[in-house]
């Protein structure tokens, strides 16, 4: 199951320069290097939300998905809308 | 990657816990490492959390349900209709508590339909004014009700019993003086009190619900609804207008607490080739309109032959029997309120062969 999920991949869309907004490098600076000017900001306290792998991520979660097949579970459907008694068969006033 | 919605909310109870998806309205319960999961959840970065739950629907793929917005639109109250009242020429006043209320209809036969449980409160005077004027029109394949000129609700024709569930609300709310009630849920069920307190009698269709409620009514119980019942969100549930609907196969047995039956003329709606008779118990019993909290919950089921027993349900019992034959209003956090109302209720299963027997069980054990 693990090599399932691993094997499925992500397909990025590739930016266009024409429809390009910002540019950040990854170099440590938060500069916008498409010239137009939307720099970013350094925050040394937020977490890096981005930075867990899906391999990671399976790790830390192989608790659930090891045990999932155990646990008792029933989806329940309640009714769309409300309703009186539905018609026995052959009750047809409609005619339809 | 599929950004999976977590759920509303998650209610933990003895040896479960339930939860809820907004976006597919369906609850879920669970228990062991899945409830251990749900219960992280919330606390679960974005990622991990659709990880997992891309785990779980690879092994039990029924589990994508949760996640998926069914688009069923049952009633689309955006349909436009021109509406005359010189459609809907056939007329009758009904007098609810303190209201009188004008139905009007443009067919006979949808006047037996949808009216038959409230001949006992036609007026015996025609007035003039109405406080309300409620109107059901034909048109194709659909139904319409209309409130003055106002469309209230449109149902298909071949789904009738759901406009008139719309129908019953509306008389139900005029009847309570109580003007469009946000109702919490409604039950596909029967209610009845004895010594304060409450009972509502579930079953799968013809299972006798309705037969024994007009029995149980003979024998000291006070009437309050027949087959939809509905609650509001501090839990009340309301006393419903309409008579009890008794089928031919049930009228000698019913007879024999209830000589009524007899002046009771058949009425012009069968079901199928099945011949009915409404019975007008609040009138009876000379009730006035007043809401209730239910004390417990019963599930009946007629089997001859067989010992009357009584079971006490377990609480996950009663979650997976009431939920998917109740309907639960999906706005703002009330399918919460009725899960909390849910997990705190008593659940019985009545198993019973004759009426005494149950009786008996209802005054000794309830």
């Amino acid at each position: 199951m693990i090599a399932i999920m691993l094997c499925t991949s992500i397909q990025a869309q590739i930016p266009q320069s024409s429809n390009l907004v910002g540019e950040y490098k990854f170099s440590g600076r938060t500069d916008d290097s498409s010239g137009n000017s939307y720099d970013g900001q350094t925050n040394i306290n937020k977490k890096n939300k981005e930075n867990i792998s899906r391999k990671q991520a399976l790790e830390k979660m192989g608790k659930y998905a090891a045990l999932t097949a155990l646990g008792t579970f029933m989806i329940l459907n309640p009714k769309k809308a409300q309703a009186q008694s539905p018609p026995d068969p052959g009750d047809n006033p409609f005619g339809i | 990657m599929v950004n999976y919605q977590r759920p509303a909310f998650i209610n933990k109870s003895e040896g479960f816990s339930i939860l809820y998806f907004r976006a597919s309205g369906n609850f879920l319960i669970i228990n062991g490492a899945l409830e251990e999961f749900f219960l992280d959840s919330m606390n679960l970065e974005k990622i991990d959390y659709n990880i997992t739950v891309d785990n779980l629907i690879s092994k039990h793929a029924e589990f994508k349900d949760c996640f998926i917005d069914p688009k069923h639109v049952i009633i689309d109250n955006n349909d436009d209709y021109d509406f005359s009242s010189s459609q809907a020429l056939l007329s009758s006043q009904l007098r609810l508590s303190n209201q009188l209320i004008e139905i009007r209809f443009d067919l006979q036969s949808t006047k037996d339909i949808f009216l038959s449980a409230y001949e006992h409160l036609k007026t015996l005077k025609k007035f003039t004014i109405a406080n309300n004027i409620l109107s059901i029109v034909n048109d194709k394949n659909k139904l319409y009700l209309f409130s003055e000129s106002k469309i209230l609700s449109i149902g298909l024709k071949k789904e009738y019993y759901k406009l008139q569930a719309q129908f019953a609300n509306k008389l139900i709310e005029y009847y309570h003086d109580s003007e469009s009630n946000q109702w919490l849920c409604s039950f596909h069920a029967c209610a009845v009190k004895k010594n304060n307190k409450t009972y509502l009698i579930l079953g799968d269709s013809g299972a006798g619900k309705s037969t024994l409620t007009a029995l149980l009514c003979a024998s000291g119980y006070r009437f309050i609804g027949d087959d939809l019942i509905l609650m509001d969100k501090e839990f009340n549930i309301y006393d419903n207008p309409a008579a009890i609907s008794v089928k031919e196969n049930s009228w000698n047995i019913v007879s024999k607490y209830h000589k009524e039956i007899y002046t009771i003329s058949e009425s012009n709606r069968k079901k199928g080739n099945i011949k009915m008779k409404y019975l007008p118990l609040h009138l009876i019993q000379n009730n006035t309109p007043k809401k209730h909290k239910i004390s417990a919950l019963i599930w009946v089921n007629y089997t001859s032959k067989l010992k009357t027993q009584l079971k006490p349900l377990s609480s996950f019992d009663v979650c997976s029997k009431l939920i998917p034959d109740t309907w639960v209003n999906p706005d703002l956090n009330y399918p919460e309120l009725f899960a909390h109302w849910l997990i705190s209720s008593k659940g019985f299963q009545l198993r019973y062969s004759d009426f005494s027997s149950l009786k008996n069980i209802f005054d000794r054990y309830l």
